[in-house]
């Protein structure tokens, strides 16, 4: 199920990968023998439920984890082998706010860990102040970060994470908790990382995230590539093309009348004050499609009819409706 | 893409020797190193008015007891420390290396305390009419420097201890008067029964007290505890090396340790 893109060497390459924990309730077979390949500059989403194996690969791939079958390679370097070549190579960026020194600046914060990975002298100096910047974080960056809003904490994360411009940036849920305007930043932020050429591998629970930056969606399922497809091809898999929700006047329907061609599903009838709405899923979705309804439903005094197209968050909820009851 | 050239270990020790100093809570610096040491020290010299006890050694007994425990606890607790703040994962997939950054950690946060120690104890002595005379200044100095040293692979230890049992913080807590009076410090030594003095043999703590008040009275000490106090650092040492990495095997390797 892998596939990379371009002719240059990957900057990730997983092959088989598995790894088991023990407990006393038993072993748990986190992954089973995933195989992924991501290219330079690409941007590549990694969706699955929760448990899926995502956290446990991104562990892997950073060295903090040894797999327990296959192999990784960053860069050509084994993940196994060759843990410090790796990590010269790589950045972990954990969402949360956690992994910070709160007691300390911005700067302190982003001046240690770079040193970590052997910026120094003057251009550790410039790096710093270039990475605050980037981030947006420059008049705060002197305050301590316990101070320091949600979303700051998390472009502090991404400044570390950047500021030794590594070769494959490894993001977990950069947007975790943010409010709208904050998660924008981040994603503006990713985004300008991408288009510098950065090679990125993002999960993020929200989809909107991955919608917006990723090219390629990998999409994980019990410690197995359920899908590894580009975004459009991945959005084309989706059995419904639009989400239509139909608002009326006064009580709805005791059994409304759906039948309608290309409809998929209907979803739950919802009674307001003096308005009900209903949901419907439609495997397409044209102009006569609205007429037809408009005949179906006289006296229902309809008020609004909203089409919405289906996007990855549809897919991804009919995915994971697949893998719960498979057929 | 550039590549960097890894940090060596001593900068990379350095810097995080610098980000706790910049960090440090100088509450806890206050209560921990200078109030609760002066208030042994005040206490124990006014209890003693009669003159039952030899007032330099309750000085010298309040010091290391303060500056030994400040080490131990001061390195014991630092990897803890980063796994509260959730900084392990950074740390650990950056390639300056855990070892380096809690040596440096430790080494910045146990100075201060130990610095802070000899100054209030010092300092409440000589107002308590009791100020401590050292004899021989430089054999004082070597072996105060010698005992921080020793002591403080012993706090890696126990600070690989507390991640790899449960149980090993309550059980450290519960050793520290046993340590005391098996070290010397709070019991004479020749009043401890004969299963236990060789014991002490063992504990830098022991030999570093010999030292520090050979030194003070103008005693020579003889060539066993100049041996010993390094002898019983390097043990330390290498035990904390094993443990440490007994620590990263079982996160890396097995995944039983969940520190990431």
């Amino acid at each position: 199920m892998a596939s990379g893109t371009g002719q240059s060497a990957p900057v990730l390459q997983v092959a088989g990968v598995s790894r088991s924990f023990r407990s006393r309730q038993g072993t748990v077979q986190a992954l089973k023998g995933v195989d992924l390949t991501v290219g330079p500059g690409e941007l590549v989403g990694l969706l699955g439920l929760n448990g899926a194996g995502k956290s446990t690969l991104l562990k892997i791939i950073s060295t903090l984890l040894l797999p327990t079958g296959g192999t990784v390679r960053v860069c050509g370097h084994d993940v196994a082998r060759r843990p410090r070549e790796v990590q010269r190579r790589l950045s972990l960026v954990l969402g949360g706010e956690r992994g910070l020194y709160l007691r300390l600046s911005a700067r302190d914060n982003l001046r240690f860990f770079a040193t970590l990975t052997g910026l120094k002298g003057p251009d550790l100096a410039r790096r710093c102040e270039q990475a605050v910047e980037f981030v947006g974080l420059g008049p705060a960056a002197d305050r301590p970060v316990e101070t320091y809003s949600k979303g700051m904490r998390q472009r502090l994360h991404l400044a570390i994470g950047m500021v030794t411009r590594p070769e494959l940036l490894l993001l977990d849920e950069p947007t975790v908790g943010l409010d709208p305007a904050e998660a924008e930043n981040i994603r503006t932020a990713v985004s300008a990382m991408r288009d510098q050429g950065t090679t990125i591998l993002l999960t993020s629970h929200y989809l909107n995230d991955i919608e917006q930056l990723a090219e390629r969606v990998v999409v994980l399922h019990d410690g197995r590539v359920l899908h590894d497809l580009p975004l459009p091809r991945l959005l084309e898999r989706a059995k419904t093309a639009a989400v239509v929700t139909l608002t009326g006047r006064g009580t709805a329907p005791p059994q409304p009348p759906v039948a309608l061609d290309g409809l998929a599903s209907v979803g739950t009838l919802q009674q307001h004050a003096s308005s009900w709405s209903l949901e419907l899923h439609v495997r397409a979705w044209t102009p006569e499609s609205l007429r037809h309804l408009a005949d179906l439903w006289p006296d229902q005094q309809l008020t609004d009819v909203r089409v919405a197209p289906s996007g990855l968050q549809q897919v991804f909820m009919e995915l994971a409706d697949d893998v719960k009851s498979p057929a | 893409m550039n590549h960097l050239a890894p940090a060596p270990w001593w900068r990379v020790a350095a810097a995080a020797f610098r980000l706790q100093f910049r960090g440090i809570s100088w509450l806890s610096v206050l209560v921990g190193a200078a109030i609760q040491p002066a208030t042994y020290v005040t206490i124990t010299l006014a209890a003693n008015h009669r003159g039952g006890l030899d007032p330099d050694a309750v000085v010298l007994g309040s010091a290391v007891l303060s500056a030994w425990t400040a080490t131990l606890w001061h390195a014991g607790m630092v990897l803890r420390r980063e796994l509260w703040a959730g900084t392990l994962p950074a740390i650990c997939s950056r390639p300056g290396g855990l070892g380096p950054i809690l040596t440096g950690k430790s080494v910045a946060s146990a100075t201060l305390s130990v610095a802070v120690i000899t100054v209030s104890v010092s300092l409440s002595a000589a107002l308590s009419g009791h100020p401590l005379t050292v004899a021989r200044p430089v054999e004082f100095t070597a072996a105060l420097a010698l005992g921080f040293a020793a002591t403080l692979p012993l706090g890696l230890l126990v600070a690989c201890l507390f991640l790899l049992t449960r149980a090993a913080l309550r059980v450290a807590e519960a050793l520290v008067y046993p340590v005391f009076i098996v070290g010397g410090l709070l019991i004479p030594l020749a009043a401890l029964p004969g299963w236990a003095r060789p014991v002490s043999g063992g504990l830098s703590l022991h030999w570093l007290s010999v030292l520090l008040a050979d030194a003070a009275a103008g005693r020579p000490s003889g060539l066993l505890p100049w041996c010993a106090l390094p002898v019983t650092g390097l043990l330390y040492a290498l035990a904390a090396r094993i443990a440490f990495g007994r620590v990263l095997h079982r996160a890396r390797k097995e995944g039983s340790l969940e520190i990431f």
